[in-house]
């Protein structure tokens, strides 16, 4: 591996632009599940590194929680903020795995994080909603249940999109990116790219 | 020889799978409960009905079980089960169909109903319009394109 050459100021300055972009996105009216934050986050991790990933995931879910169209996200904040954070951290452990990038099979990998991290995210907001039912009198493991159950049709949705965006866009999104900061190799193997 | 990366990305798509899958479940079986409470509810105000629609071409079309609440009439049943095309005649005071499923009533063909009589086992002419006759619980009805 590579070792980063990446300035310091390149580094804030992409990742302040990505948050924004994924900031932006994460308001912008939209069909309710299908977005592209944890994409974004997940670039996030991977470029910088876990801990990056981690603060910008969080960072985003956090502002998106006073913003949000769909309006104050109250008890689900710090669900959504460790759900988001997740797809950074994913991204951080998911860049020591990275493989050669021009094959076919990458995108089917891509795909299939995209799907898992929808549902981990899905799975830690659930557990919000049951939270907010004990609150009101529910009994832990009903709320728990109801929670999961009814949420399984926007997680299959979330699922579905997110697979869909991971697999059609992480690839050409990470060699933008690469191309970006002239090649220097922070996520990938240069003899790979440059062979 | 299969690779560990590709046994890990495949395991992980099928636990996507199984717990999505699983989660449908509970909902549909969440959704079962609601909906059969509702309609145990709905038992109270509703009957069933048997309705069947011959076009006289051979083509005979039976909705068995159809839910009405008590005291629709034969119009309000017909326009649960198909498109019916009706027009109310003073004179008569009476709605007369014009058309079940874009199928016409012409000076030579029009739609005619029948209910059946358990008790001597026959179709018998119905002897009022659509709209006046008022449906009982497991009634069977037809309507005859002659």
């Amino acid at each position: 591996m590579h070792t980063v050459n990446i300035s310091s100021v390149q580094k804030v300055a992409l990742l302040g632009v990505l948050t924004a972009i994924g900031l932006v996105v994460q308001l912008l009216p939209r069909p309710p599940n299908v977005e592209f934050t944890s994409l974004l986050t997940f670039v996030v991790g991977v470029i910088f590194g876990t801990a990056t990933g981690v603060v910008c995931g969080g960072l985003i879910m956090f502002i998106n929680c006073f913003l949000s169209p769909w309006g104050f996200a109250g008890l689900l904040m710090p669900f959504q903020i460790v759900g988001m954070a997740i797809a950074g951290l994913s991204g951080g452990i998911y860049k020591r795995y990275l493989p050669n990038p021009t094959q076919t099979w990458f995108f089917v990998e891509a795909a299939v994080l995209g799907a898992f991290i929808a549902l981990i995210y899905d799975f830690i907001t659930n557990i919000g909603v049951a939270f907010s039912f004990v609150i009101a009198g529910a009994p832990p493991s009903l709320a728990l249940f109801s929670a999961l159950t009814w949420g399984a049709p926007f997680s299959l949705i979330h699922v579905i999109s997110n697979t869909a965006v991971f697999g059609a866009t992480f690839l050409p999104l990470m060699k933008a990116l690469h191309n970006l900061l002239d090649g220097v190799g922070v996520w990938l193997k240069k003899e790979q790219l440059h062979s | 020889m299969v690779e560990k990366r590709t046994i890990t990305f495949v395991t992980l798509a099928i636990l996507v799978w199984a717990v999505t899958a699983t989660g449908m479940l509970g909902y549909y079986y969440m959704r079962f409960q609601e909906y059969d409470s509702l309609l145990r509810e709905y038992e109270k105000v509703t009957m069933k009905v048997n309705i069947l629609i011959d076009y006289g071409n051979g083509t005979k079309i039976w909705h068995n079980n159809t839910l009405v609440p008590y005291s629709a009439t034969l119009l309000n049943a017909t326009e649960r089960v198909a498109v019916v095309q009706s027009t109310y005649w003073p004179q008569y005071q009476a709605v007369f169909i014009d058309a079940i499923n874009g199928v016409l009533t012409t000076q030579e063909h029009w739609w005619w109903w029948k209910y059946w009589d358990a008790n001597s086992n026959e179709w018998k002419d119905g002897e009022v319009g659509a709209d006046l006759y008022k449906l009982k619980p497991s009634e069977t009805v037809m309507w005859l394109y002659v």
